[in-house]
Protein backbone atom coordinates (compact mmCIF):
# COMPACT_ATOMS: atom_id res chain seq x y z
CA UNK A 1 0.00 0.00 0.00
CA UNK A 2 2.72 2.38 0.08
CA UNK A 3 2.10 3.35 -3.48
CA UNK A 4 -1.23 4.90 -2.41
CA UNK A 5 -1.89 8.55 -1.70
CA UNK A 6 -2.97 9.54 1.81
CA UNK A 7 -6.76 9.83 0.39
CA UNK A 8 -6.40 6.62 -0.98
CA UNK A 9 -5.21 4.90 2.05
CA UNK A 10 -8.41 6.48 4.08
CA UNK A 11 -10.75 4.49 1.34
CA UNK A 12 -9.20 1.69 2.02
CA UNK A 13 -9.21 1.64 5.68
CA UNK A 14 -12.97 2.73 5.15
CA UNK A 15 -13.96 -0.12 2.71
CA UNK A 16 -11.39 -3.13 5.61
CA UNK A 17 -13.65 -1.52 7.92
CA UNK A 18 -17.01 -2.24 6.00
CA UNK A 19 -16.01 -5.74 5.14
CA UNK A 20 -14.68 -6.08 9.26
CA UNK A 21 -18.56 -5.10 10.31
CA UNK A 22 -20.02 -6.85 8.10
CA UNK A 23 -23.44 -4.62 7.43
CA UNK A 24 -25.57 -4.61 4.98
CA UNK A 25 -25.45 -1.37 3.77
CA UNK A 26 -23.71 -0.39 0.67
CA UNK A 27 -19.65 -0.05 1.07
CA UNK A 28 -18.22 3.95 0.58
CA UNK A 29 -17.20 4.71 -3.48
CA UNK A 30 -14.02 3.59 -3.76
CA UNK A 31 -11.66 4.43 -7.55
CA UNK A 32 -8.78 2.43 -7.97
CA UNK A 33 -6.19 3.36 -8.61
CA UNK A 34 -6.59 7.27 -7.51
CA UNK A 35 -6.65 9.89 -9.98
CA UNK A 36 -4.02 12.51 -10.39
CA UNK A 37 -3.97 14.58 -12.94
CA UNK A 38 -0.71 16.38 -12.66
CA UNK A 39 1.04 13.17 -11.56
CA UNK A 40 0.60 11.66 -15.35
CA UNK A 41 3.85 10.88 -17.28
CA UNK A 42 6.52 11.82 -14.19
CA UNK A 43 6.73 7.35 -14.41
CA UNK A 44 4.99 7.34 -11.11
CA UNK A 45 3.03 3.76 -11.45
CA UNK A 46 0.38 2.86 -9.35
CA UNK A 47 -0.12 -1.07 -8.64
CA UNK A 48 -3.63 -1.85 -9.68
CA UNK A 49 -6.15 -3.05 -6.25
CA UNK A 50 -8.48 -4.98 -7.75
CA UNK A 51 -11.77 -5.17 -4.83
CA UNK A 52 -14.18 -6.78 -5.54
CA UNK A 53 -17.36 -4.89 -6.04
CA UNK A 54 -19.96 -5.44 -3.42
CA UNK A 55 -22.70 -7.29 -6.00
CA UNK A 56 -19.36 -10.38 -6.40
CA UNK A 57 -18.60 -10.05 -2.83
CA UNK A 58 -22.72 -10.66 -1.74
CA UNK A 59 -22.62 -13.32 -5.15
CA UNK A 60 -19.45 -15.07 -3.38
CA UNK A 61 -21.41 -15.48 0.26
CA UNK A 62 -24.49 -16.90 -1.11
CA UNK A 63 -22.67 -19.04 -3.39
CA UNK A 64 -20.50 -20.29 -0.05
CA UNK A 65 -23.90 -20.66 1.49
CA UNK A 66 -25.48 -22.96 -1.46
CA UNK A 67 -22.53 -25.00 -1.15
CA UNK A 68 -22.44 -25.32 2.58
CA UNK A 69 -26.61 -26.03 2.27
CA UNK A 70 -26.48 -28.33 -0.80
CA UNK A 71 -22.91 -30.18 -0.05
CA UNK A 72 -24.61 -33.42 0.44
CA UNK A 73 -26.55 -33.95 -2.94
CA UNK A 74 -23.53 -32.62 -4.98
CA UNK A 75 -21.35 -34.92 -3.32
CA UNK A 76 -23.43 -37.80 -4.05
CA UNK A 77 -23.82 -36.89 -7.36
CA UNK A 78 -20.02 -36.38 -7.95
CA UNK A 79 -19.55 -39.94 -6.40
CA UNK A 80 -22.12 -41.52 -8.58
CA UNK A 81 -20.20 -39.90 -11.98
CA UNK A 82 -16.75 -41.45 -10.65
CA UNK A 83 -18.75 -44.73 -9.51
CA UNK A 84 -20.13 -44.85 -12.74
CA UNK A 85 -17.05 -43.97 -14.95
CA UNK A 86 -14.65 -47.24 -15.52
CA UNK A 87 -11.63 -44.98 -15.60
CA UNK A 88 -12.02 -43.32 -12.31
CA UNK A 89 -9.27 -43.72 -9.42
CA UNK A 90 -12.60 -44.38 -7.06
CA UNK A 91 -12.84 -47.87 -8.86
CA UNK A 92 -9.29 -48.55 -8.77
CA UNK A 93 -8.81 -47.66 -5.22
CA UNK A 94 -12.09 -49.71 -4.17
CA UNK A 95 -10.70 -52.57 -6.31
CA UNK A 96 -7.15 -52.02 -4.85
CA UNK A 97 -8.48 -52.29 -1.37
CA UNK A 98 -10.67 -55.24 -1.77
CA UNK A 99 -7.64 -57.32 -3.21
CA UNK A 100 -5.44 -56.26 -0.72
CA UNK A 101 -7.57 -56.90 1.60
CA UNK A 102 -8.30 -60.58 0.31
CA UNK A 103 -4.48 -61.13 0.29
CA UNK A 104 -4.08 -60.38 3.95
CA UNK A 105 -7.12 -62.64 4.74
CA UNK A 106 -5.70 -65.19 3.04
CA UNK A 107 -1.90 -65.25 4.50
CA UNK A 108 -3.51 -65.16 7.84
CA UNK A 109 -5.81 -67.67 7.32
CA UNK A 110 -2.36 -69.63 6.04
CA UNK A 111 -0.92 -68.45 9.52
CA UNK A 112 -3.80 -69.95 11.52
CA UNK A 113 -4.01 -72.97 9.18
CA UNK A 114 -0.42 -73.85 10.86
CA UNK A 115 -0.78 -73.10 14.54
CA UNK A 116 -0.86 -75.30 17.38
CA UNK A 117 -4.70 -76.57 17.74
CA UNK A 118 -7.04 -74.32 19.96
CA UNK A 119 -6.51 -75.32 23.76
CA UNK A 120 -3.66 -77.58 23.10
CA UNK A 121 -1.50 -77.85 26.35
CA UNK A 122 1.65 -78.32 24.87
CA UNK A 123 1.26 -74.80 22.73
CA UNK A 124 4.76 -72.73 22.73
CA UNK A 125 2.66 -69.47 24.30
CA UNK A 126 2.56 -71.76 27.42
CA UNK A 127 6.37 -71.46 27.93
CA UNK A 128 9.02 -70.91 30.99
CA UNK A 129 7.53 -67.55 31.88
CA UNK A 130 4.24 -68.34 32.57
CA UNK A 131 4.89 -71.37 34.28
CA UNK A 132 7.24 -69.43 36.53
CA UNK A 133 4.72 -66.79 37.05
CA UNK A 134 2.13 -69.50 38.04
CA UNK A 135 4.36 -71.55 39.88
CA UNK A 136 6.46 -69.23 42.07
CA UNK A 137 4.07 -66.19 42.02
CA UNK A 138 1.88 -66.69 44.99
CA UNK A 139 5.44 -66.99 47.22
CA UNK A 140 6.98 -63.53 45.53
CA UNK A 141 4.03 -61.43 44.74
CA UNK A 142 1.57 -63.24 47.81
CA UNK A 143 -1.50 -62.86 45.43
CA UNK A 144 -4.05 -65.39 44.81
CA UNK A 145 -4.67 -64.11 41.44
CA UNK A 146 -2.06 -64.52 38.87
CA UNK A 147 -2.94 -61.72 36.38
CA UNK A 148 -2.97 -59.52 39.26
CA UNK A 149 0.28 -61.12 40.45
CA UNK A 150 2.09 -60.28 37.07
CA UNK A 151 0.47 -56.86 35.72
CA UNK A 152 1.16 -55.33 39.20
CA UNK A 153 4.22 -56.72 40.45
CA UNK A 154 6.40 -58.58 37.78
CA UNK A 155 4.81 -56.12 35.14
CA UNK A 156 4.02 -53.07 36.94
CA UNK A 157 6.28 -51.27 34.76
CA UNK A 158 3.98 -51.91 31.94
CA UNK A 159 0.89 -51.03 33.94
CA UNK A 160 1.78 -47.50 35.01
CA UNK A 161 2.47 -47.17 31.23
CA UNK A 162 -0.81 -47.51 30.35
CA UNK A 163 -2.23 -45.45 33.11
CA UNK A 164 -0.37 -43.41 31.82
CA UNK A 165 -1.54 -43.88 28.07
CA UNK A 166 -5.37 -43.09 29.86
CA UNK A 167 -4.17 -39.61 31.46
CA UNK A 168 -3.02 -38.05 28.55
CA UNK A 169 -5.53 -39.27 26.43
CA UNK A 170 -7.92 -37.80 29.15
CA UNK A 171 -5.78 -34.69 29.15
CA UNK A 172 -5.76 -34.73 25.34
CA UNK A 173 -9.33 -34.45 24.88
CA UNK A 174 -9.93 -31.90 27.37
CA UNK A 175 -7.60 -30.16 25.66
CA UNK A 176 -9.11 -30.42 22.23
CA UNK A 177 -12.77 -30.27 23.23
CA UNK A 178 -13.21 -27.17 26.40
CA UNK A 179 -11.59 -24.37 24.02
CA UNK A 180 -15.13 -23.47 23.43
CA UNK A 181 -15.43 -22.66 26.94
CA UNK A 182 -12.12 -20.91 27.31
CA UNK A 183 -13.01 -18.25 24.74
CA UNK A 184 -16.66 -17.54 26.48
CA UNK A 185 -16.79 -15.66 29.63
CA UNK A 186 -18.74 -17.29 32.68
CA UNK A 187 -21.50 -15.20 32.81
CA UNK A 188 -21.92 -16.40 29.00
CA UNK A 189 -22.08 -20.21 30.03
CA UNK A 190 -24.61 -19.48 32.57
CA UNK A 191 -26.76 -17.01 30.39
CA UNK A 192 -26.68 -20.47 28.00
CA UNK A 193 -27.49 -22.60 30.37
CA UNK A 194 -26.03 -25.85 28.25
CA UNK A 195 -26.61 -27.80 31.81
CA UNK A 196 -27.97 -31.65 30.63
CA UNK A 197 -31.20 -31.72 32.78
CA UNK A 198 -31.54 -35.43 32.59
CA UNK A 199 -34.10 -37.41 31.37
CA UNK A 200 -38.10 -36.97 33.00
CA UNK A 201 -38.81 -40.42 32.91
CA UNK A 202 -39.84 -41.79 36.52
CA UNK A 203 -39.01 -45.22 36.17
CA UNK A 204 -35.94 -44.89 35.02
CA UNK A 205 -35.36 -42.33 38.19
CA UNK A 206 -36.82 -45.08 40.20
CA UNK A 207 -34.80 -47.56 39.04
CA UNK A 208 -31.50 -45.95 38.99
CA UNK A 209 -31.37 -44.31 42.91
CA UNK A 210 -32.32 -47.91 43.79
CA UNK A 211 -29.41 -49.42 41.82
CA UNK A 212 -26.94 -46.07 41.99
CA UNK A 213 -24.94 -47.29 45.36
CA UNK A 214 -24.72 -51.17 44.52
CA UNK A 215 -23.03 -50.38 41.12
CA UNK A 216 -20.40 -48.75 42.82
CA UNK A 217 -20.57 -50.90 46.12
CA UNK A 218 -20.02 -53.78 43.33
CA UNK A 219 -17.10 -51.43 41.38
CA UNK A 220 -15.27 -50.60 45.05
CA UNK A 221 -15.54 -54.15 45.94
CA UNK A 222 -14.02 -55.88 42.62
CA UNK A 223 -11.09 -53.32 42.58
CA UNK A 224 -10.34 -54.25 46.62
CA UNK A 225 -10.61 -57.94 45.36
CA UNK A 226 -8.56 -57.77 42.65
CA UNK A 227 -6.09 -60.02 44.18
CA UNK A 228 -8.12 -62.60 45.12
CA UNK A 229 -10.78 -62.90 42.64
CA UNK A 230 -11.25 -62.12 38.84
CA UNK A 231 -10.95 -58.43 38.46
CA UNK A 232 -8.67 -55.24 39.69
CA UNK A 233 -8.14 -52.14 39.02
CA UNK A 234 -9.42 -51.87 35.73
CA UNK A 235 -12.50 -53.46 35.51
CA UNK A 236 -13.56 -52.32 38.98
CA UNK A 237 -12.61 -48.77 37.92
CA UNK A 238 -14.47 -49.56 34.49
CA UNK A 239 -17.61 -50.39 36.27
CA UNK A 240 -17.61 -47.29 39.04
CA UNK A 241 -17.00 -44.66 35.85
CA UNK A 242 -20.36 -46.59 34.39
CA UNK A 243 -21.94 -46.06 36.93
CA UNK A 244 -21.08 -42.22 37.23
CA UNK A 245 -22.01 -41.88 33.63
CA UNK A 246 -25.63 -43.42 34.81
CA UNK A 247 -25.95 -41.20 37.58
CA UNK A 248 -25.00 -38.18 35.02
CA UNK A 249 -27.56 -39.75 31.97
CA UNK A 250 -30.80 -39.82 33.90
CA UNK A 251 -30.15 -37.20 36.91
CA UNK A 252 -28.39 -34.64 35.05
CA UNK A 253 -25.58 -32.29 35.30
CA UNK A 254 -26.35 -30.12 38.17
CA UNK A 255 -27.09 -33.55 40.46
CA UNK A 256 -23.96 -35.23 39.19
CA UNK A 257 -21.63 -32.54 39.87
CA UNK A 258 -22.03 -32.72 43.29
CA UNK A 259 -20.16 -35.87 43.62
CA UNK A 260 -17.83 -35.66 40.99
CA UNK A 261 -16.52 -33.13 37.93
CA UNK A 262 -13.93 -32.93 35.36
CA UNK A 263 -11.83 -30.97 37.54
CA UNK A 264 -12.25 -33.45 40.44
CA UNK A 265 -11.20 -35.96 38.13
CA UNK A 266 -7.89 -34.38 36.75
CA UNK A 267 -6.70 -33.89 40.57
CA UNK A 268 -8.00 -37.67 41.16
CA UNK A 269 -6.01 -39.03 38.10
CA UNK A 270 -2.74 -37.27 38.86
CA UNK A 271 -2.80 -37.79 42.29
CA UNK A 272 -3.42 -42.03 41.80
CA UNK A 273 -0.47 -41.70 39.35
CA UNK A 274 1.72 -40.16 41.68
CA UNK A 275 0.72 -42.44 44.31
CA UNK A 276 1.30 -45.19 41.81
CA UNK A 277 4.65 -44.07 40.95
CA UNK A 278 5.66 -43.44 44.85
CA UNK A 279 5.10 -46.64 45.61
CA UNK A 280 6.68 -48.69 42.63
CA UNK A 281 9.72 -46.24 43.31
CA UNK A 282 9.67 -47.53 46.49
CA UNK A 283 10.02 -51.29 45.38
CA UNK A 284 12.62 -50.33 43.04
CA UNK A 285 14.78 -48.57 45.25
CA UNK A 286 14.26 -51.90 47.54
CA UNK A 287 15.98 -54.72 44.90
CA UNK A 288 12.44 -54.70 42.70
CA UNK A 289 11.97 -58.34 44.37
CA UNK A 290 10.58 -57.94 47.87
CA UNK A 291 13.97 -59.57 49.88
CA UNK A 292 14.27 -55.95 51.00
CA UNK A 293 10.71 -54.36 51.22
CA UNK A 294 9.24 -53.67 54.27
CA UNK A 295 5.98 -54.35 53.38
CA UNK A 296 4.99 -57.60 54.84
CA UNK A 297 2.60 -59.79 52.22
CA UNK A 298 0.49 -61.06 54.66
CA UNK A 299 -1.75 -64.31 54.54
CA UNK A 300 -2.39 -65.34 50.73
CA UNK A 301 -6.17 -65.12 50.69
CA UNK A 302 -7.22 -62.60 53.12
CA UNK A 303 -7.74 -59.00 52.08
CA UNK A 304 -4.56 -57.68 53.32
CA UNK A 305 -2.22 -59.61 51.45
CA UNK A 306 0.23 -59.22 48.04
CA UNK A 307 2.51 -56.73 49.65
CA UNK A 308 1.75 -53.27 46.76
CA UNK A 309 -0.58 -54.88 44.83
CA UNK A 310 -3.79 -54.09 46.87
CA UNK A 311 -2.73 -50.36 46.85
CA UNK A 312 -1.68 -50.32 43.36
CA UNK A 313 -5.09 -51.88 42.35
CA UNK A 314 -6.75 -48.94 44.14
CA UNK A 315 -4.49 -46.06 41.83
CA UNK A 316 -5.37 -47.88 38.66
CA UNK A 317 -9.17 -47.90 39.83
CA UNK A 318 -9.12 -44.53 40.43
CA UNK A 319 -7.53 -43.24 37.39
CA UNK A 320 -9.74 -45.95 35.13
CA UNK A 321 -12.97 -44.72 36.81
CA UNK A 322 -12.20 -40.91 36.50
CA UNK A 323 -10.98 -41.43 33.05
CA UNK A 324 -14.50 -43.00 31.75
CA UNK A 325 -16.16 -40.93 33.96
CA UNK A 326 -14.36 -37.13 32.48
CA UNK A 327 -14.47 -38.56 28.76
CA UNK A 328 -17.83 -38.66 28.84
CA UNK A 329 -18.71 -35.87 30.28
CA UNK A 330 -16.62 -33.75 28.37
CA UNK A 331 -18.43 -35.47 25.00
CA UNK A 332 -21.65 -34.63 26.20
CA UNK A 333 -20.54 -30.96 27.43
CA UNK A 334 -19.27 -30.37 23.52
CA UNK A 335 -22.35 -31.97 22.22
CA UNK A 336 -25.26 -29.73 24.22
CA UNK B 1 -3.14 -78.82 7.53
CA UNK B 2 -6.61 -77.34 6.55
CA UNK B 3 -8.51 -79.36 8.98
CA UNK B 4 -6.86 -77.32 11.44
CA UNK B 5 -8.72 -74.29 10.66
CA UNK B 6 -11.66 -76.31 11.11
CA UNK B 7 -10.62 -76.86 14.74
CA UNK B 8 -8.97 -73.39 15.13
CA UNK B 9 -12.45 -71.55 14.95
CA UNK B 10 -11.60 -69.37 17.13
CA UNK B 11 -8.60 -67.52 15.53
CA UNK B 12 -10.67 -67.95 11.89
CA UNK B 13 -13.32 -65.61 13.44
CA UNK B 14 -10.77 -63.59 14.65
CA UNK B 15 -9.03 -62.87 11.36
CA UNK B 16 -12.58 -62.23 9.23
CA UNK B 17 -13.06 -59.62 12.06
CA UNK B 18 -9.90 -58.09 11.43
CA UNK B 19 -10.67 -58.26 7.32
CA UNK B 20 -13.98 -56.56 7.69
CA UNK B 21 -12.35 -54.01 10.25
CA UNK B 22 -9.20 -53.28 7.83
CA UNK B 23 -12.13 -53.03 5.01
CA UNK B 24 -13.98 -50.25 6.74
CA UNK B 25 -10.76 -48.43 7.40
CA UNK B 26 -9.94 -48.56 3.94
CA UNK B 27 -12.98 -48.12 2.10
CA UNK B 28 -15.68 -45.58 4.44
CA UNK B 29 -15.28 -42.29 3.76
CA UNK B 30 -16.78 -41.21 6.81
CA UNK B 31 -14.04 -40.39 9.24
CA UNK B 32 -16.77 -42.00 12.17
CA UNK B 33 -16.90 -45.29 10.49
CA UNK B 34 -13.32 -45.36 10.08
CA UNK B 35 -13.16 -45.15 13.73
CA UNK B 36 -15.54 -47.87 14.18
CA UNK B 37 -13.58 -50.31 11.53
CA UNK B 38 -10.23 -49.38 13.92
CA UNK B 39 -12.42 -50.78 16.87
CA UNK B 40 -13.53 -54.18 14.99
CA UNK B 41 -9.92 -54.25 14.22
CA UNK B 42 -8.73 -54.21 18.38
CA UNK B 43 -11.66 -56.42 19.23
CA UNK B 44 -10.77 -59.36 16.25
CA UNK B 45 -6.77 -59.37 18.14
CA UNK B 46 -8.11 -59.41 21.85
CA UNK B 47 -10.29 -62.41 20.26
CA UNK B 48 -7.41 -63.67 18.75
CA UNK B 49 -4.96 -63.19 22.16
CA UNK B 50 -7.31 -65.04 24.18
CA UNK B 51 -8.16 -67.89 22.37
CA UNK B 52 -4.01 -68.04 22.31
CA UNK B 53 -4.33 -68.29 25.89
CA UNK B 54 -6.80 -71.05 26.39
CA UNK B 55 -5.83 -74.43 27.59
CA UNK B 56 -9.17 -77.36 27.45
CA UNK B 57 -9.91 -78.27 30.52
CA UNK B 58 -7.97 -76.58 33.11
CA UNK B 59 -8.76 -73.97 35.46
CA UNK B 60 -8.51 -69.84 35.30
CA UNK B 61 -5.38 -68.53 36.72
CA UNK B 62 -6.52 -68.23 40.02
CA UNK B 63 -4.54 -70.11 42.45
CA UNK B 64 -6.88 -72.66 44.17
CA UNK B 65 -5.96 -74.07 47.54
CA UNK B 66 -2.29 -73.19 47.62
CA UNK B 67 -1.86 -75.38 44.63
CA UNK B 68 0.64 -73.77 42.27
CA UNK B 69 1.08 -76.44 40.01
CA UNK B 70 1.64 -74.96 36.02
CA UNK B 71 -0.32 -77.94 34.84
CA UNK B 72 -3.48 -77.08 36.48
CA UNK B 73 -3.79 -73.70 35.04
CA UNK B 74 -4.79 -71.86 31.82
CA UNK B 75 -1.83 -69.10 30.62
CA UNK B 76 -2.09 -65.39 32.12
CA UNK B 77 0.09 -63.92 29.93
CA UNK B 78 -2.62 -63.23 27.09
CA UNK B 79 -4.89 -62.02 29.65
CA UNK B 80 -2.50 -58.87 30.73
CA UNK B 81 -1.80 -58.59 27.33
CA UNK B 82 -5.33 -57.70 26.39
CA UNK B 83 -5.75 -55.85 29.14
CA UNK B 84 -2.99 -53.90 27.58
CA UNK B 85 -4.42 -53.13 24.57
CA UNK B 86 -8.29 -52.38 25.66
CA UNK B 87 -6.47 -49.26 27.84
CA UNK B 88 -4.57 -48.07 24.24
CA UNK B 89 -7.54 -49.04 22.48
CA UNK B 90 -10.18 -46.71 24.45
CA UNK B 91 -7.46 -44.07 24.69
CA UNK B 92 -6.83 -43.92 21.09
CA UNK B 93 -10.74 -44.11 20.64
CA UNK B 94 -11.67 -41.29 23.03
CA UNK B 95 -8.34 -38.94 21.16
CA UNK B 96 -9.50 -39.77 17.02
CA UNK B 97 -13.39 -39.26 18.38
CA UNK B 98 -12.24 -35.75 19.71
CA UNK B 99 -10.48 -34.95 16.63
CA UNK B 100 -13.25 -35.86 14.59
CA UNK B 101 -15.93 -33.63 16.22
CA UNK B 102 -12.79 -30.45 15.80
CA UNK B 103 -12.67 -31.38 12.10
CA UNK B 104 -16.48 -31.32 11.84
CA UNK B 105 -16.37 -28.08 13.52
CA UNK B 106 -14.30 -26.31 10.84
CA UNK B 107 -15.54 -28.38 8.02
CA UNK B 108 -19.11 -29.09 8.53
CA UNK B 109 -18.60 -31.97 7.02
CA UNK B 110 -17.67 -35.83 8.08
CA UNK B 111 -16.44 -36.59 4.49
CA UNK B 112 -12.72 -37.32 4.22
CA UNK B 113 -12.45 -36.75 0.49
CA UNK B 114 -15.32 -34.16 0.30
CA UNK B 115 -13.53 -31.44 1.96
CA UNK B 116 -10.70 -31.27 -0.68
CA UNK B 117 -13.85 -30.92 -3.21
CA UNK B 118 -15.54 -28.52 -0.77
CA UNK B 119 -12.77 -26.28 -0.63
CA UNK B 120 -12.40 -26.07 -4.00
CA UNK B 121 -16.35 -25.12 -4.99
CA UNK B 122 -15.96 -22.74 -2.42
CA UNK B 123 -12.67 -21.33 -3.74
CA UNK B 124 -10.70 -21.44 -0.77
CA UNK B 125 -7.06 -22.68 -0.46
CA UNK B 126 -7.68 -26.61 0.77
CA UNK B 127 -5.19 -26.18 4.08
Amino acid sequence: MSGLSEEGKKDVKKFTDWVNANSEEIPPEIVYPPKHDDHHGHGHEHKEIVIPHEETLREKMAKREHIDENFQEEWQNVMQKANDDPSSPERWYRLASSIGGALIVLVLLITVANLPRFGSPDAPAMNEVARRYLESGLQETGAVNSVAGMILDYRAFDTLGESVVLFTATVTVIFLLQQKERNHNKEDIEAVDGNYKGIRSLPAKVIVAITFPFIILYGIYIVLNGHLSPGGGFSGGAIIGAGLVLNHLVFGQEFSEKFINVNKCKKLMAGGLFVYIALKTYSILTGANGINSHIPLGKAGSIFSGGLIFPLNICVGVVVACTVFSLYSLFTDWSS
Amino acid sequence: MMLNLFHNYYEVAAVILFSIGLLTVLLQRNLIKKIIGLNIMDTSVFLFLAAKGYIAGRMSPIIKDGMTDASKYINPIPSGLVLTGIVVAVSVTAFSLSLTLRWYQQYKTLDLDGVVLKNVWRGEKYE
